[in-house]
């Protein structure tokens, strides 16, 4: 059986049938969550601005030009609800901590971690990415999981591609950063 | 610096988050609402009067085109066209010289396409009108 494209879910919503839009939302809703999820960092949240993002999607799916793949329309949609969630709640806490580190210290950083157990290093992970400000997160998701190409993230985030590369190169240290702060705290603890 | 590929594949272990199980019922059940409060209506890119203007304009210049069929290079009056023709239509074309001049080289082959085109579009807003009843 041949797999029907968005466009013909999408085709078959504007003909009068909202039933076709259920395809659209199990196809995405995973995507839509994780995206949501790294930005409000609480599940109640991500959950609450991933649904929004869908039915604001399927309200303006006649706006829907097909110019750049629904995927990124969706995306675009799910961040900017996700942004003014925390925005409007500004409960995100962001570490304000910084340690600047050098390049042997990155590589450091990056060598302690990867002698870490799977799960060692999830853990580890998770705390450094809960410190970065929602939009550093959400690069990184789109980037590393969503495995986005940059053109498609400075659609999403309404930056250039330039900034897009910029931003990545310096939420990286920053997470690096975050993690070095993170082992040494810990290493303190147990001396 | 290979930090970045280490990243990745640092990243790519964390536990995928998955939404609850009633995602897609709880969205959908608010989707329904908005389908009742304000349907989605496709709209052509041309209206359905635009389709008609289309149509007229295509029988008008067809009509013109059997009007001037008197003043083809060759050709010969048939009694109907003489019978119009006897009505003495030459004030109404005056304006359109230029035009008349360029329809008169027109071959009919370039109309009975034409006609064709419109009606095979004509067929098909009406079928799309029949399906959705």
């Amino acid at each position: 059986m041949e797999a029907k494209t968005d466009a013909y879910f999408i085709a078959e919503v504007l003909r009068g049938n909202p039933e076709a839009f259920t395809t659209i939302v199990e196809k995405y809703r995973q995507l839509a969550f994780s995206l949501s999820m790294k930005i409000t960092r609480n599940r109640e949240d991500a959950e609450e601005a991933a649904q929004d993002a869908f039915i604001k999607a399927y309200k303006s799916l006649d706006n829907f030009k097909g110019g750049a793949a629904f995927k990124t329309w969706l995306f675009r949609i799910v961040y900017t609800t996700a942004i003014s969630k925390v925005r409007s709640a500004k409960k995100v806490t962001v570490s304000l901590e910084e340690y600047k580190l050098s390049d042997n210290d990155l590589l450091d950083t990056e060598n302690a971690i990867g002698q870490m157990s799977a799960e060692e290093r999830s853990i580890q992970l998770h705390k450094a990415m809960e410190r970065l400000a929602p939009d550093d997160s959400a690069i990184l998701n789109l980037y590393y999981f969503e495995d986005l190409p940059i053109e498609e993230i400075a659609i999403i985030m309404d930056l250039t591609a330039s900034n897009v590369k910029v931003k990545l190169f310096r939420t990286r240290k920053k997470l690096y950063e975050q993690l070095h702060g993170i082992l040494k705290i810990s290493e303190s603890l147990v001396y | 610096m290979k930090t970045k590929d280490n990243l990745r594949t640092f990243l790519k272990e964390l536990p995928i988050e998955a939404p609850s199980e009633n995602f897609t019922r709880l969205v959908m059940e608010r989707v329904r609402l908005e389908a009742v409060k304000s349907p989605l209506v496709y709209t052509p890119l041309i209206s359905s009067k635009g389709w008609w203007k289309i149509i007229s304009g295509s029988i008008v210049l067809l009509l013109v085109m059997l009007l001037l069929y008197e003043f083809f290079p060759g050709k010969e009056s048939s009694g109907v066209i003489l019978s119009i023709s006897s009505l003495d239509l030459s004030f109404m074309l005056k304006p359109f010289e230029a035009l008349t001049k360029f329809l008169s080289n027109l071959p009919l082959t370039y109309v009975a396409v034409a006609i064709s085109v419109c009606l095979l579009l004509v067929v098909d807003q009406l079928y799309g009108r029949l399906a959705k009843l």
